[in-house]
C-alpha cells in the first residue's frame, strides 16, 4: 500500500475505533550509495523503505505504535496496540493540534536532476575522490573509508482536526577518511559534507580537506595542563551548542532538568551570543513549515545579546506550562514527541576566526573525541579533544590528547567574542566560532 | 518469503554472474513502556519488517532491501542490484543450487513466557517498584526513570550454498535512571542490564537493587570532587569496564577494520600485543545473555573466539567477506542491526578473561592513582587506535586506599599502547549489556571484565 492511502486507511480505522483525536506521521524514503576501497567499490546498496506511526487518544490517554508493514492486516494492529496503549499511560492535558494556517512558503529541498544521477556517477565520483586523496601528500598511507550516496525522502502528518502535509528532502552526500603516518605516529582525518545539487557536491574539494584535515594533525602533541583561552572553531562549534541545547525545551524545565528553569529574562550569557530557533530559513536543511505535531513552525529569539528569552516547546510542554507551543516538537514514528531546535543559529560576529586569534596564546579546537562525559543537565563538560596551539596568530604545533573541562553555563557568559564566519556543511545547525576566555585543560 | 521464492531470486542472482547469493528477511516486534515523574510516560509497540538481498561478486558486496516480500518486488530488487554491477567483472559460472529443506537454529535461549503473551500491562508494578525503591533511597533523589523493553526478531536466511535456516530471538532489557539534586547541582546514574530472554527475565530480576545501585551512584557522584589531570595508574572496575577493551581493542580486531588496513593490529596475528596477564575472548555462545546469537546473520553457527591468549593475538573477529579478503576462518560474527543493514564482522560477549589478583592487591602497588568502578560511554578511531572514555563513578587512589569521589575524569590513551600496561587482572569477572554501533547499525553486545590495573594512563580532569 502507498504512504498516503495507508494513512488514510488507518485513519479510518482510528475513527471507527472511536479515538476522539489521532495524529499520523509517516515517511517514504530511498537511497543509493556506494564505499570505494582501493579503486574499486567495495560496497553498493540501494534501499528502500516505509513507515507509519500513530498516536491516538482516548480519554485523554495517548498511545502510540508504528508498523513498517503497510499490508491492511498490519495497519489493524498497529491501531490495536495503540488504542491498547491508551489504557496503560496517565492522562495528558493535550491533544492533537488544531487546523492553525503555516507559512506558505515551500520548504522542500528538491535536487535538480535528482533522478538523473545514477549509481554509476556516484561510483566514478567516489573513486576519483579517493584517488586523489591518495595522490595529494606523501604521508597519506592510507584512505579506509570514501563513499557516496544520493537520498530522497518525504515525510507525511495528517491528523483528525484536519491538517494534511507533506515535505520532501534530498542530496547527495560524500565522505572520505584517510590516515597519515609520521615516525610511529598515525592520525586520520575525516570529511563529509552534502549538497542539494550533485554538481555543487562534486565542485567542493573534498579530497583535499581530507588530506589536510589528516596531515596536519602530524607531530600533534598534549600541551601542558592549565587554563587556556580556547577558540571552538566553526567545526565543532555547533556540536558543543547542540550537545547542551536542551536545556532550553520547557520540557526539561518541567522535568526538573533544565538549569534554566525560573530564569527567563535573565542574562544567562555572554551579551554578544544570540541563538535562535529559525526553521524558515530555506539556506539551512532543517526549514520546515510545520512541526512533527502539525503545528505551524515559527522564528524564535532564544538567546538574545545573552538574556534568555524563550523556551522552546511542544504540544505537550505547552500545556503543563500553559502557554502556546512554540512548534518546536520532533519525533519519528514509533515515539513520543520531544523537543528540538528547528535550525539552530547563532548569530555572527563580525571579526574573523584568524582576527580572533590575532594575539596572545590561544587553543584552537577543531575536533571533539565523544560526548559520554558531558551532561546537559548538569552543564558537565569533560570531553577529549585534538587542535592546534597558536600564539599571536600563528599555529605553534598540532594538540591532541588532551581534555578540556568547563561548565557549560558558566562557559557560555565567558564568550569573548563570536566570528563571522560559518562552516560549508549543508545543515541545520550553523554556529560560528566560538572565543572562550579560559578553560580548564588536561594534557 | 517461502522457499520457491527464495530459490527463484537465488537462481537469478547466480545467472546474473554473482559469487553469492543471500537473501535475508526479517520481521521484528518491539514493544516498550516507560515510567517518569511518577507516570506511565510512554507505551509503544511497533512492527519492522523487510527483506534483504546481497549479492557477492569475489569481495564486493552489493545490498539492498525492500519491504515488500513478494516475488515481483524481489526480483525488482534483483535487477537493481545486477544493474549497479554495471560492467565491473561477473563469475562465469551461475550454476543453480538447490536449496535444502528449512531448519531451526539451536536453542540459545529458552523461553518461559513470551513479552506478547505477558501483555504491555505487565509491565507496570515491575516499573511501579523501581519507582517506590529509587525515592526511596534518599530525599535528594529528584527524579527516577524507568523502561521495560523487549524485542522478537524472527529471521530467515537462504542463500546460494544451500542454506535455508530459521531463527528466532527474544531480548529483554530494563533501564533505569535516577537523577540526584543537591544545592542545585544535579548527577544522574543509571543501570541497564539486559538478557537474551523471555519476560521471565523480567520478573526475576532483582529491580530495586538494580535502582539503589543507581540511586546510591548519583549520591555519592553529586558531592564529588574533580580529579588533577595527569598520567596515572588506574584501576577499573569489573563489568562495564570493559568498554574500553571493546572500543579500542575489540573493533580494531574485526576483519571490517583489517580488511581496511584500518588497525594497527592488521599483520599482528600470532604476535605479542598484549601484557601476558592479558586473555581476551569473543563469544557467541553464552546461554540466555544479552550478545548472544545461535546463528549469526549469514546463518552460521556462532562459537567461542579466543582472541588473545596470554597476551598473543590468536584470531580476529571474521564474516564471509572479512574471512575471504584477510584470508582468516569465518568465526560466526556477521552481524547486523536489521535487514536494513548489510552483515559486517562485530562483537557478540566480549570481555578480557579472569585472572587471579584481588583489588587489595593492585591497590597496594599504588601510591597516587583512580579507581574507576564504573565508565561511562566514549569514543575510539580504530584505524589510529586512540580512544577517550569518561569516568561515571572514580575514586582517588591514595596510598593503596581508596579515598575521596571525583567526577568529570576521562581516560586518553591508544588501545594497542595500553594492553601491554594491564599488569593485573582480577578474578571478579562480570558481563554487562550494551548497544554497539557500528557500520551494520546497533546491535546487542556484552561487554566484560574483571578488575584489572593499568600501570599508566593519561587521565583527563580539571
Amino acid at each position: 500500500m502507498r504512504v498516503p492511502d495507508a494513512m488514510d486507511k488507518i485513519a479510518d480505522l482510528a475513527r471507527a475505533a472511536g479515538a476522539a483525536d489521532f495524529d499520523i506521521i509517516a515517511y517514504d524514503s530511498m537511497s543509493e550509495s556506494v564505499e570505494v576501497f582501493e579503486g574499486k567499490v567495495a560496497n553498493s546498496e540501494i534501499q528502500k523503505s516505509a513507515a507509519l506511526g500513530i498516536r491516538v487518544f482516548k480519554d485523554s490517554r495517548p498511545g502510540i505504535a508504528f508498523t513498517e508493514k503497510l499490508s491492511a492486516e498490519a495497519l489493524k494492529t498497529c491501531l490495536d496496540d495503540a488504542v491498547s496503549h491508551t489504557k496503560l499511560t496517565d492522562r495528558v492535558l493535550f491533544s492533537v493540534a488544531e487546523n492553525q494556517p503555516a507559512v506558505g512558503a515551500n520548504f522542500d529541498h528538491i535536487s535538480p536532476g535528482f533522478d538523473k544521477v545514477s549509481l554509476s556517477d556516484l561510483m566514478h565520483f567516489a573513486i576519483e575522490l579517493e584517488q586523489k586523496a591518495r595522490s595529494l601528500d606523501s604521508r597519506i598511507e592510507n584512505v579506509p573509508y570514501t563513499g557516496a550516496a544520493r537520498s530522497s525522502s518525504t515525510g507525511y502528518f495528517l491528523n483528525s482536526r484536519g491538517i494534511r502535509h507533506e515535505q520532501r528532502d534530498q542530496d547527495f552526500s560524500a565522505y572520505s577518511a584517510a590516515v597519515a603516518s609520521l615516525g610511529e605516529q598515525k592520525k586520520m582525518g575525516f570529511y563529509s559534507n552534502s549538497r542539494l545539487s550533485f554538481a555543487d557536491l562534486k565542485g567542493l574539494d573534498i579530497a583535499n580537506e581530507v588530506v589536510r584535515r589528516t596531515t596536519e594533525q602530524l607531530g600533534a602533541k598534549p600541551v601542558s595542563s592549565g587554563h587556556y583561552p580556547v577558540l571552538f572553531s566553526n567545526r565543532v562549534s555547533g556540536q558543543i551548542i547542540s550537545m547542551y541545547s536542551s536545556p532550553f525545551f520547557g520540557e526539561m524545565a518541567i522535568r526538573g532538568q533544565s538549569r534554566l528553569k525560573g530564569r527567563l529574562g535573565e542574562t544567562i550569557a555572554s551579551p554578544v551570543l544570540n541563538i535562535a530557533s529559525a526553521p524558515h530559513d530555506t539556506a539551512l536543511r532543517g526549514s520546515r513549515a510545520r512541526d512533527s505535531e502539525g503545528v505551524p513552525t515559527q522564528h524564535i529569539d532564544v538567546v538574545s545579546s545573552g538574556k534568555f528569552m524563550q523556551f522552546l516547546y511542544n504540544l505537550e510542554a505547552a500545556a503543563l506550562d500553559k502557554v502556546k507551543t512554540t512548534g518546536n516538537a520532533v519525533r519519528s514514528v514509533g515515539s513520543k514527541a520531544g523537543t528540538g531546535f528547528k535550525n539552530l543559529v547563532v548569530a555572527k560576529g563580525k571579526q574573523t576566526a584568524q582576527e580572533l586569534i590575532a594575539s596572545g596564546k590561544i587553543l584552537v579546537i577543531d575536533k571533539l573525541e565523544g560526548a559520554a562525559g558531558c551532561s546537559a543537565i548538569s552543564g558537565e563538560m569533560s570531553i577529549g579533544a585534538q587542535g592546534f596551539l597558536c600564539e599571536n596568530g600563528h599555529r605553534v604545533h598540532p594538540v591532541d590528547r588532551i581534555t578540556l573541562s568547563a561548565n557549560y553555563f558558566e562557559m557560555i557568559k565567558n564568550i569573548e567574542a563570536i566570528s563571522s564566519e560559518y562552516n560549508e556543511q549543508w545543515s541545520s545547525i550553523r554556529v560560528p566560532d566560538l572565543l572562550i576566555g579560559g578553560i580548564s585543560v588536561a594534557g | 518469503m517461502d522457499q520457491p521464492v527464495a530459490q527463484s531470486i537465488i537462481d537469478s542472482g547466480l545467472k546474473a554472474g554473482a559469487d553469492f547469493v543471500e537473501l535475508y528477511e526479517e520481521e521484528t516486534r518491539n514493544a516498550a513502556v516507560s515510567l517518569r515523574d511518577h507516570k506511565i510516560e510512554n507505551a509503544t509497540a511497533g512492527i519492522e519488517y523487510g527483506v534483504g538481498l546481497r549479492l557477492i561478486y569475489g569481495t564486493d558486496v552489493v545490498y539492498g532491501y525492500t519491504g515488500n516480500d513478494s516475488i515481483d518486488s524481489l526480483e525488482q530488487l534483483l535487477r537493481a542490484l545486477v544493474a549497479a554491477r554495471g560492467n565491473m567483472p561477473k563469475s562465469k559460472t551461475g550454476e543453480a543450487v538447490t536449496l535444502k529443506p528449512i531448519t531451526v537454529a539451536p536453542a540459545i535461549q529458552e523461553i518461559h513466557l513470551s513479552p506478547v503473551k505477558a501483555g504491555q500491562a505487565a509491565k507496570l508494578p515491575l516499573l511501579m517498584r523501581a519507582e517506590n525503591t529509587g525515592y526511596s533511597v534518599s530525599p535528594q533523589v529528584a527524579q527516577v526513570s524507568a523502561s521495560l523493553a523487549d524485542s522478537i526478531k524472527k529471521i530467515r536466511i537462504a542463500n546460494s550454498e544451500g542454506l535455508f535456516v530459521a531463527d528466532e530471538r527474544t531480548r529483554t532489557r530494563f533501564s533505569v535512571s535516577v537523577t540526584a539534586e543537591k544545592d542545585g547541582e544535579r548527577f544522574v546514574a543509571g543501570e541497564s542490564p539486559g538478557a537474551l530472554k523471555g519476560f521471565e527475565f523480567f520478573e526475576n530480576l532483582d529491580i530495586e537493587n538494580f535502582t539503589r545501585i543507581a540511586a546510591e551512584r548519583a549520591l555519592r557522584m553529586l558531592s564529588a570532587g574533580y580529579i588533577e589531570g595527569k598520567k596515572m595508574p588506574i584501576v577499573l572496575g569489573n563489568g562495564f569496564g570493559g568498554v574500553i577493551f571493546h572500543e579500542a581493542c575489540g573493533h580494531p580486531l574485526e576483519t571490517e577494520a583489517v580488511r581496511k588496513k584500518a588497525t594497527p593490529f592488521a599483520d599482528k596475528l600470532g604476535k605479542q600485543i598484549a601484557h601476558p596477564a592479558v586473555t581476551a575472548i569473543d563469544d557467541g555462545t553464552l546461554f540466555e545473555s544479552w550478545g548472544s546469537v545461535a546463528i549469526d546473520d549469514e546463518g552460521m553457527p556462532t562459537e567461542k573466539t579466543t582472541l588473545i591468549e596470554n597476551g598473543i593475538l590468536r584470531n580476529f573477529i571474521s564474516d564471509r567477506v572479512g574471512a575471504l579478503e584477510c584470508n582468516v576462518r569465518r568465526t560466526g560474527s556477521a552481524r547486523r542491526e536489521s535487514y536494513k543493514y548489510a552483515p559486517v564482522s562485530r562483537m557478540r560477549n566480549t570481555y578480557i578473561a579472569a585472572g587471579k589478583s584481588t583489588l587489595p592487591e593492585m591497590l597496594s602497588e599504588i601510591s597516587e592513582g583512580l579507581y574507576a568502578p564504573k565508565l561511562g560511554g566514549g569514543s575510539v578511531n580504530p584505524a589510529t587506535g586512540e580512544f577517550n572514555f569518561a569516568v561515571e563513578e572514580g575514586y582517588r587512589i591514595h596510598n593503596g586506599k581508596i579515598t575521596d569521589p571525583v567526577r568529570g575524569a576521562t581516560l586518553i590513551g591508544k588501545g594497542h599502547e595500553i594492553l601491554p600496561h594491564i599488569s593485573m587482572v582480577g578474578s571478579d569477572l562480570e558481563l554487562t549489556a550494551g548497544m554497539c554501533g557500528a557500520t551494520s547499525g546497533s546491535v546487542p553486545v556484552t561487554v566484560g571484565q574483571p578488575t584489572i590495573k593499568v600501570d599508566e594512563m593519561l587521565v583527563g580532569g580539571r
